[in-house]
C-alpha cells in the first residue's frame, strides 16, 4: 500500500513539475496584442543562430551555424559559415541561395504555396505572429521565463511541407529564443538565436539579390 | 536534301554520344576474371558512421544544393538522405541490391525519370548495381591505371582504377561518366549524365 501511494505521489508530482513548465495562456487577447506590439517594434535583426537539423532515421543532429538577419518589411538572409559557406536570400519575391559563388535565383511570387511558405517563415522568425493569416491554428503557453507559440498549417499545400512550428519567446523581452520546424512526426529543425541585435542594420546591403 | 539532313544529324548524335578510349584500347590484350561484387572498389562506402557530403544538382544553368547523408544500417542496406541547407527534407532513399526505395522525395523531383536517375547513380556510387557474382574483362596492358570491363544486362560498365590505391578514378557508366579526380581536396565525384537534358551532379566530401 505504501508503495503504491509512492508511486502515485512521484506521478503527481511529476505532472505538477511539468505543468509548471508551460501553462496554457488565458488571456489570449492580451497576449496577441503584446507580440503584435513588440513585432511593431522591430525595423531590423542580426542574430547569430545555430541550426540543428535531428533526423529520426539516424537519431543524429545535424548542426549548422550562421548568421541570421532580417529588415523589414520583407527581407530575410541567412549566412551560413558551417558546415558549408552558403547563403540564402529573401527579398520582396526573390530567393536566391549562392554557394561556391554559383548563384540560383527564384521568383517566389509565381508560385503561391511558396509565397505563403515565405511569409510563414518571415513570421516566425522575427515572432510577427499577428502577420499570419487564418491559415494556422495557434496555441499559446507560459512558463516563468518563456511564451511558446505553436503553429500548425490548415492548408494542405503547407502541410505537405510543415506540420507545426513552436517559437519560443523570452517572456521579458519578447526576443525569439528558439524555433522549431517539424516536418513530421519524427523529424524537425530547430534555430537557436543568440546575442540578437535589433534595429542596427541601417541599409539592404545584406539581402542584395542580382 | 532531306536524306543528307538525316545523316549529317545521325553523325552528329553519333560523334556526341561516342566514348573516348575504351579498355580495348592500346595493346588490346585482357584476360578474363571472375569476380565479387565486392571486388570492385566503391565510389562512396557505407559504413556504420554518419557520412556527410555537400550535393550540387546542376540542370539548365540552375543549381540545387544540399546536405547529402549517408549511413549503412545493416549489412544490406544503406540510407541516403538529402537536405537543404536550410533544413528542408530533400529526399530519403533507402538502398539494397535489386531494390530502391523511396522514403520521400521532394514533389518537383518526384518524377519517374529523376527517380530512376537517383537509383542508377546512388547504386552504382554505393557499387550494389553489380550482380553479386559476375564476368569480367581486365586489360592487361601496361597502364598507370587498372582497367576493368563488366558486361551486365544493363549495358557495359568500365572502371579506371588506381594501381596504387585501388581508388575509382573513372566509370563509364550506361548513360553516365563518373569523375573523381585523385588530385583535389576535398574528393569530388562528378557525375555527367549524357544526353542533351540531363544534369549534372556534384558530389563533395565535407571536411
Amino acid at each position: 500500500m505504501y508503495k503504491i501511494t509512492a508511486l502515485l505521489y512521484t506521478l503527481s508530482l511529476s505532472f505538477v513539475i511539468f505543468s509548471q513548465e508551460m501553462q496554457p495562456i488565458t488571456n489570449t487577447v492580451d497576449f496577441e496584442k503584446n507580440l503584435k506590439d513588440a513585432a511593431e517594434k522591430i525595423q531590423s535583426v542580426e542574430s547569430n543562430f545555430r541550426q540543428e537539423k535531428f533526423m529520426k532515421v539516424f537519431s543524429e543532429k545535424m548542426v549548422s551555424t550562421g548568421m541570421f538577419c532580417y529588415r523589414k518589411p520583407n527581407k530575410i538572409s541567412l549566412q551560413y559559415d558551417k558546415p558549408m559557406q552558403y547563403t540564402v536570400t529573401i527579398n520582396d519575391d526573390k530567393l536566391q541561395t549562392v554557394t561556391g559563388g554559383k548563384k540560383t535565383t527564384v521568383n517566389l511570387g509565381s508560385n503561391k504555396m511558396m509565397a505563403q511558405m515565405r511569409g510563414l517563415i518571415e513570421a516566425s522568425m522575427i515572432g510577427n505572429i499577428s502577420a499570419l493569416g487564418k491559415e494556422y491554428d495557434l496555441q499559446y503557453f507560459q512558463s516563468d521565463s518563456e511564451y511558446f507559440v505553436r503553429i500548425s498549417p490548415t492548408s494542405k499545400a503547407v502541410k505537405a511541407y510543415i506540420k507545426e512550428i513552436g517559437i519560443t519567446f523570452d517572456r521579458r523581452t519578447m526576443e525569439v529564443r528558439r524555433l522549431r520546424m517539424a516536418e513530421n512526426n519524427d523529424d524537425y529543425t530547430d534555430y537557436i538565436f543568440i546575442n540578437s541585435q535589433y534595429n542596427t542594420l541601417q541599409s539592404d546591403e545584406k539581402f542584395t539579390v542580382r | 536534301m532531306r536524306n543528307s539532313l538525316f545523316v549529317s544529324i545521325a553523325a552528329f548524335c553519333l560523334l556526341a554520344t561516342s566514348c573516348g578510349s575504351s579498355i580495348r584500347g592500346g595493346c588490346g590484350q585482357t584476360e578474363t576474371l571472375s569476380l565479387n561484387r565486392t571486388d570492385i572498389p566503391w565510389v562512396i562506402q557505407a559504413n556504420d558512421s554518419l557520412q556527410t557530403f555537400d550535393i550540387e544538382i546542376s540542370f539548365f544553368g540552375k543549381h540545387l544544393n544540399g546536405m547529402m547523408l549517408v549511413k549503412r544500417q545493416d549489412s544490406e542496406t544503406v540510407r541516403i538522405l538529402i537536405n537543404s541547407y536550410f533544413g528542408m527534407s530533400m529526399a530519403d532513399f533507402e538502398l539494397q541490391p535489386g531494390t530502391f526505395t523511396v522514403h520521400y522525395l521532394l514533389d518537383a523531383m518526384d518524377k519517374p525519370a529523376v527517380v530512376n536517375l537517383f537509383k542508377t547513380d546512388f547504386g552504382l556510387l554505393l557499387g550494389i548495381h553489380l550482380p553479386e557474382q559476375f564476368t569480367a574483362q581486365k586489360s592487361l596492358c601496361s597502364h598507370p591505371e587498372q582497367l576493368i570491363s563488366v558486361e551486365t544486362v544493363n549495358g557495359k560498365y568500365q572502371y579506371r582504377i588506381n594501381r596504387e590505391n585501388q581508388y575509382i578514378n573513372q566509370i563509364k557508366a550506361p548513360g553516365v561518366n563518373v569523375e573523381i579526380p585523385h588530385y583535389t581536396y576535398p574528393r569530388t565525384i562528378t557525375l555527367k549524365h549524357r544526353g542533351i537534358f540531363s544534369p549534372a551532379i556534384v558530389i563533395r566530401e565535407m571536411e
